[in-house]
């Protein structure tokens, strides 16, 4: 049953209790809640993933709950426990969903060591993927949203998973995590695209999730052969320009841009070396997503 | 050898450090066979040209300093029987 089927009080009565199974692909997350409002917007983004029963095993158990102490009488609070452990600081109790995610990625960068993580969107056309590493605030989350809502499948906005084993590129499907003007500018350049609840005055601003589309749910666990990397970045005096980068600049922005490269070593070495060496390398300024989406196109199918 | 630079892991410190080209040809010798300074200063000017073979020897000793300040390479005395 899918968590889009459930009745209000029935998603309520299951995230209250046992909580519920999430599938991403890569990782699976048990989600327990009890937080005023949260069912509501964890359906609008989530609405298309298969919910399972929350037995079994689980990379990551998270528990969203009303912060406890006096300063809930006046200010309430939420705060997120992640197999019994309360992480971070409670946040105001109407930022419950952007608690949820970044507590997600946090835990997964934690724990998901036997995979190359990369700080990267990932999509993919025809069996070929794009990855897309960049720093916060460098336009590759609105960037991926907007590759999901023109023909490519998404594997993740935010984690580029690499499998030791072979070098596929796994998914690890969520919402894309949208902030301040990049909600508006992907309402209007996808209107079918399905943003959630609006969260103004987070650590990060204003910040919005965009539920994948039902292609990328469905094949979540369809890896994908690395082809092509682009370094973006958002600039607003570039319409839209390509060049192509150094594989060595390439290997240290990947290294940079990794959540665990440090800690896996020779490994890691060896895995973002045969991604450098098997795809082809580029930077994209942009500040038109149409053209981006283009160069792209044009870069996958062999022209520069 | 990614372009024309070197990506190299050391696997004792495990950390990853990018060579320009001069360096990774200084490192791919040294890793080869123990080579002193002057041997460094030949290679350098093998790679650099003769005209610069003035600059060789600072160039040398500044390579041979950064490479082991980044544990790449360790200094060892030259020994009563070394050729070198």
């Amino acid at each position: 049953m899918r968590v889009g089927e459930f009745s209000p009080s029935a998603l309520r009565e299951h995230l209250g209790s046992g909580g519920i199974g999430l599938d991403f692909g890569a990782a699976r997350t048990r989600i327990c809640a009890d937080a005023p409002g949260f069912d509501e917007a964890f359906s609008s983004v989530y609405r298309g993933y298969e919910a399972s029963t929350p037995l079994g095993f689980f990379d990551v158990t998270v528990r969203l709950r009303r912060a406890r102490g006096i300063r809930r009488h006046f200010r309430p609070q939420v705060e997120l426990v992640a197999d019994g452990q309360t992480m971070f600081a409670p946040f105001p109790a109407d930022t419950h969903l952007p608690l949820l995610e970044w507590g997600m990625n946090f835990l997964f960068a934690q724990r998901l060591g036997f995979h190359l993580l990369l700080h990267a969107g990932v999509v993919e056309l025809d069996g070929q993927a794009v990855i897309l590493p960049a720093m916060p605030g460098s336009g590759k989350s609105t960037l991926t949203a907007a590759l999901a809502n023109r023909g490519f499948r998404l594997l993740s906005d935010e984690f580029g998973v690499v499998r030791f084993a072979d070098g596929q590129l796994l998914p690890l499907l969520r919402p894309v995590a949208l902030k301040n003007e990049s909600i508006d500018l992907i309402a209007r350049f996808a209107p079918q695209a399905e943003i959630g609840p609006r969260f103004p005055k987070t650590r990060k601003g204003t910040v919005a999730h965009m539920a994948p589309d039902a292609h990328s749910i469905d094949n979540r666990h369809v890896p994908a052969s690395p082809a092509l990397i682009v370094f973006p970045r958002y600039d607003p005096r570039v319409e839209c320009a390509v060049e192509p980068e150094k594989r060595s600049r390439a290997f240290s922005r990947l290294t940079v841009n990794s959540f665990n490269y440090e800690m896996l070593g020779p490994a890691a070495f060896d895995a973002v070396t045969r991604l450098v060496a098997s795809c082809r390398v580029y930077r994209l300024a942009y500040r038109d997503l149409d053209r981006a989406i283009s160069a792209i196109r044009e870069l996958l199918a062999g022209r520069d | 050898m990614l372009d024309d630079e070197a990506i190299v892991f050391n696997p004792f410190s495990w950390e990853t450090h990018l060579l320009n080209p001069a360096a990774a040809i200084v490192l791919e010798s040294a890793v080869s066979a123990p080579c002193t300074e002057a041997g460094i200063r030949d290679i350098l000017v093998e790679v650099l040209g003769e005209q610069d073979r003035p600059r060789a020897a600072e160039h040398a000793r500044s390579l041979l300093g950064e490479l082991i300040k980044a544990r790449l390479l360790v200094e060892q005395p030259l020994s009563s029987d070394a050729g070198g």
